[in-house]
């Protein structure tokens, strides 16, 4: 499931960075204003999760954007 | 021998609507110079023909352009065998005439279905990190037909201009790579397309207004291999006419 999450957030935000779970996202340069937008796209297409741009926003790293969409 | 000649050699090119008309000329333009080309097109036969013509550097896929999975697949096994993309053209297009009065909405959506939507689908494809080079360029097919309108052919012009609309935002997107996407505005040009469009068209104004005369795919084609090129590095986001002093 979380590397599943990984493989997919990876493709959505188009990044050649190797993500981790604990991969800080202001360090990543593909990390922008559409990869946010992506990111909420992805959530509500592909896990049926309403997500909202504060909680986007307040994500530090990969795990927490994976706390937005699991379960 | 042309005065203006291209070398793209080690460069990796896909092509829709490859089985004819000008995005055929520009398959077989890319070939020539040099290029590892992916021919895409639904019709595997005329594919085969152009591929016996460069055997060593066309690829073929016989995919429907609006099938997004068959689509990215092709294009997925084609940089997995050669490499990265340069860039790409999304020269797949249908016409038809259709009035208001009563239209045919399965044509209609068709045409901006293969015009539109499956090129924003090759773009979204082709533009991934894993799929295409920093620095590619990528060249839709619009139309002169977005430009100034003919009676029935409201949703050929609605998808020609949606083309050069969308080429503008998404030049915005992927500029951080400096990938380039731009339009192409070809006037009247004699391919098996617009033969069709002139059995059901009165030609005469068509042809009026064409002020150099009726065009051959390689007149187009030029200008699109100069879009794909390094030379305009700097170009991106607009759209281009090459229409013989159609719109003048």
């Amino acid at each position: 499931m979380e590397q599943k999450f990984i493989e997919e957030l990876t493709e959505t935000i188009d990044t050649e960075d190797k993500l981790a779970m604990d991969t800080v996202l202001a360090d990543l340069e593909d990390w922008d204003s559409l990869s946010f937008v992506s990111f909420i796209s992805m959530a509500n297409a592909s896990y049926g999760k309403k997500v909202a741009a504060d909680q986007v926003r307040e994500a530090v790293t990969v795990a927490d954007l994976y706390q937005l969409v699991k379960g | 021998m042309n005065q203006v000649s291209f070398d793209f050699s080690d460069c990796r090119f896909a092509v829709t609507g490859a089985s004819s008309g000008m995005g055929q000329c520009v398959a077989r333009e890319l070939a020539e110079a040099g290029a590892q080309v992916l021919a895409i097109a639904r019709r595997e036969e005329k594919l085969r023909e152009l591929q016996k013509e460069y055997p060593e550097q066309i690829t073929i896929a016989a995919v429907d352009v609006c099938n997004k999975k068959q689509l990215s697949e092709a294009v997925r096994e084609f940089v997995q065998d050669k490499g990265k993309l340069n860039g790409g053209i999304h020269a797949a297009g249908i016409v038809g005439i259709t009035p208001l009065k009563q239209y045919d909405l399965d044509m209609a959506r068709r045409i901006m279905d293969v015009s539109f939507w499956a090129g924003v689908d090759f773009l979204q494809v082709c533009t991934k990190t894993a799929i295409s080079e920093k620095g590619a360029s990528f060249v839709l097919f619009s139309s002169v037909d977005a430009m100034a309108g003919w009676k029935g052919k409201f949703a050929y012009s609605g998808a020609k201009m949606a083309v050069n609309s969308a080429v503008k935002s998404i030049a915005k997107e992927i500029a951080r790579r400096s990938q380039r996407v731009n339009s192409i505005l070809p006037g009247w040009v004699q391919t098996n397309m617009t033969e069709e469009a002139a059995d059901i068209t009165d030609m005469a104004p068509i042809l009026q207004r064409e002020l150099l005369g009726v065009g051959k795919p390689e007149d187009v084609t030029g200008q699109v291999l100069f879009l794909l090129s390094d030379r305009a590095s700097w170009i991106t986001g607009t759209n281009v006419v090459v229409d013989g002093g159609y719109l003048a």
